[in-house]
């Protein structure tokens, strides 16, 4: 079995009295791209710094390449923060080649990586200005480029494409994917946008409160936060199916179109939840002795509304 | 410290220092500043030309060297023609010494007490109630010179020319203050002052880049990035190293600077008129006198030749090292714990009260820099880079400086220790002031910080 690039087990930290994360146990493969999520205070942001090595853990493990923490493998990750700035005296060129150069890079191969990085992000002309005019997209974009220049193998991205246009966002994007598909970077991506997180996580990790509410593949547990929801069309008399399936099923939502049907009847939409030990086939099976289903299919939960329903889930 | 540490406390080190140095406002205070410091001496010099008052001398002729009794008890001088006329300058004979009050109330400004050991030694006190001018001064010592070689040359039969070379006399006249009997002029204190100045301004204007620097990174949210790469420490470190060597830089560049300026006005007023007619008034022949000498013949100038240059600035850039180090790890800590630099403001006050106590201290001190209180002070790590400098100048016992320097210096590590405890935890706390009873504990336990 391949080694994880992050494993934590039984991770903690509180501050004071403030617990910000419960034991908590997380993997990250290689060449994955998993997103972190969660409601604002779920403890992300000192997840990342654990893993970034800002703040230490207060108790668990906390192995990095199968290896303890140390302070060594900071070279090998690249972290974007969410709150983030540039030296505003420095040039553009001259701040990014100084970040490169803490990591343990080369002054020449970094200047040599940094032109090619410069034109795959359209950026050349701003080499050797200085920070303080470059617009909030334009310094997103540097910030970027010092995160990725010493060619890190696990990326932990928070909220990169705050403050983007679609654009320059897709852009980013890009280079996001080839990083992960050319070079085999690990990636971590930490967002409250979900569009994203659908587009590019193969995996998620919600955390609430300090704790992990759901893991897995994105599919996944978007098959699962589904819980058996279906949508039906049919034909026939609604009031009796509805009131046959009583409570064997959660009504979620009914509607009526008129005039769709060749026969004069009347077509309704429901949304309804079956239990778990009433599988969908079963359900259709039964339901035809009652009216005339004319589709059937499941219901496919966005990501935004698997966060909603985990985060609310968890919190009650 | 690994390898790799020193490389990336280097590398902080360096964008520290070359973002400040580059900035326009440094090459400017750097070039601006010696223009200052050598106005100010040129300053004094005017100042001392402008003030020039009539010296009446008492000269106490004990063994009757030089003098003659006459009717009366009054004695003339054995040699009237040694003391010519003069409207700045006064002289009066006798065989007894007076006090303070019997001089003021005679109208003398100062005393010159001779005995038979001036044959020998060629000095004398010059006990003064007020200072004479360079140019009195010298031209006491040239009256006193000639008189004595008249009286060598009148005990001698058969003088060649040797013997006559031989005769030859040049009085020396130490100066002291007969009300404080302090041997040094007020040079030596002013310009010990004006140095402990500078270090002041020095280790607030460096302390404060520091603290600048700190709520930049903090308020900017960058230093999140530098710390998953950069330990607190080395960040702390490197900071202060490098906005250190931009203070050394800028004070090497002013001695320099200062030193060049000073030998390009000494060249200008040496190939000037003013050096021919000032050569002419001293009774030098022509061409026989240089800036030095000029410098020499004034006496709140001459004591500039006679102060340690290199010792003054040697140990003055150790006590800013090592002042700065300490109160930078002050300013850093409040950085650290603020968002912005309007919030620094109070914090600050408990910071500058040490440096200003230390400044009062040393503006009471020019006058009596041997005081306990200067001296004690001169030891207190806190006020030791300000108080030392009033006393360099004077000359210092080696051990009170090695002294003070190894208290600084314990003191300024054990500072640098604390702050680096409480900088790295403040660093990354916003919206929340760190309470008092936090920082205790944060330097209390190093292991709460980062990896």
């Amino acid at each position: 079995m391949a080694t994880p690039v992050l494993h934590t087990q039984g991770v903690t930290k509180a501050f004071g009295d403030q617990v910000a994360l419960s034991p908590l146990d997380v993997e990250v493969m290689e060449g994955r791209i998993v997103g972190l999520l969660g409601p604002n205070g779920a403890g992300k942001t000192t997840l990342l710094r654990m893993v970034t090595g800002i703040t230490k853990p207060d108790n668990g493990e906390l192995k990095m390449w199968g290896e303890p923490h140390h302070r060594k493998l900071l070279s090998r990750m690249g972290y974007l923060p969410e709150e983030r700035g540039l030296y505003k005296s420095m040039r553009v060129a001259e701040q990014v080649l100084y970040f490169a150069t803490l990591r343990g890079m080369n002054r020449m191969e970094a200047e040599r990586d940094l032109k090619g990085w410069f034109e795959r992000l359209e950026v050349e002309g701003w080499w050797n200005r200085e920070v303080a005019d470059l617009s909030k997209g334009m310094a997103q974009k540097i910030q970027f480029i010092a995160t990725v220049l010493h060619r890190p193998e696990l990326l932990i991205l928070d909220e990169p494409f705050s403050g983007l246009d679609p654009i320059n966002a897709a852009l980013v994007r890009g280079e996001m994917l080839r990083l992960v598909q050319e070079e085999g970077t690990t990636l971590v991506l930490s967002t409250h946008d979900m569009g994203s997180v659908e587009a590019l996580c193969d995996e998620v990790i919600l955390l609430h409160q300090g704790r992990k509410v759901l893991a897995g593949p994105t599919d996944t547990v978007r098959e699962d936060a589904r819980r058996g929801r279906i949508r039906v069309v049919m034909r026939g008399n609604l009031m009796a199916f509805v009131a046959e399936l009583g409570a064997r099923a959660e009504l979620l939502s009914k509607s009526t179109s008129q005039g769709k049907s060749n026969e004069g009847q009347s077509v309704h939409q429901i949304e309804i939840a079956l239990p778990d030990g009433w599988p969908m086939p079963d359900f259709l099976s039964w339901a035809v002795n009652h009216v005339e289903v004319l589709e059937a299919v499941p219901l496919k939960l966005s990501m935004e509304e698997v966060f909603v329903q985990s985060v609310e889930s968890a919190g009650s | 410290m690994s390898r790799k540490s020193f490389h990336i406390w280097l590398t902080v080190l360096q964008r520290e220092y070359v973002t400040r140095v580059r900035r326009r406002a440094f090459l400017v205070a750097t070039l601006l500043g010696p223009v200052l410091w050598v106005g100010l001496i040129a300053g004094m010099v005017l100042l001392t030309q402008s003030t020039e008052s009539p010296a009446k001398v008492w000269v106490v002729d004990h063994d009757g060297l030089l003098t003659i009794p006459t009717d009366g008890e009054q004695f003339l001088p054995s040699c009237p023609s040694c003391y010519p006329d003069r409207s700045l300058l006064d002289y009066r004979f006798g065989r007894e010494t007076k006090d303070v009050k019997e001089l003021q109330r005679e109208g003398f400004t100062c005393m010159v007490e001779l005995d038979e050991g001036i044959l020998q030694s060629e000095k004398a006190q010059l006990l003064h109630l007020e200072p004479p001018t360079g140019k009195t001064k010298r031209w006491m010592q040239r009256d006193l010179s000639q008189a004595l070689e008249r009286l060598k040359v009148r005990e001698q039969s058969n003088l060649n020319y040797e013997d006559y070379l031989a005769l030859k006399t040049n009085v020396v006249l130490l100066g002291i203050d007969i009300t404080t009997g302090q041997q040094k002029g007020a040079g030596q204190g002013g310009l010990g002052f004006i140095f402990s100045l500078f270090m002041l301004t020095f280790v607030v204007v460096y302390g404060m880049h520091v603290m600048r620097g700190v709520i930049e990174e903090k308020s900017n949210r960058i230093v999140e990035v530098v710390l998953s790469t950069v330990r607190p420490g080395q960040l702390l470190a490197g900071k202060i190293a490098g906005i250190g060597l931009v203070g050394l830089t800028q004070i090497a560049a002013w001695a320099l600077l200062s030193w060049a300026l000073m030998l390009g006005v000494g060249m200008a007023i040496e190939q000037s008129s003013w050096m021919e007619s000032w050569t002419a008034t001293q009774g030098l022949a022509s061409g026989t006198a240089d800036f030095q000498t000029v410098l020499a013949a004034e006496e709140d100038l001459a004591f500039l030749l006679d102060i340690n240059w290199g010792v003054m600035l040697g140990c003055g850039a150790m006590y800013f090292v090592l002042g700065y180090a300490m109160y930078a790890a002050f300013f850093a800590t409040i950085g650290a714990m603020v968002e912005q630099e309007a919030d620094a403001q109070y914090l600050m006050l408990p910071v500058m009260m040490p440096l200003l106590f230390s400044y009062m201290l040393a503006s009471m001190t020019i006058d009596a820099p041997e005081s306990t209180l200067a001296i004690i002070s001169s030891f207190v790590p806190f006020s030791s880079p300000v108080s030392m400098m009033v006393r360099l100048p004077m000359g210092v016992p080696w051990w009170h400086v090695a002294l003070s320097m190894t208290l600084l210096a314990g003191t300024a590590a054990f500072f640098v220790g604390l702050a680096a405890r409480v900088y790295r935890v403040a660093i990354l706390m916003y919206g929340k002031r760190p309470t008092f009873r936090e920082i205790i504990r944060w330097t209390l336990r190093p292991d709460s910080g980062a990896l």
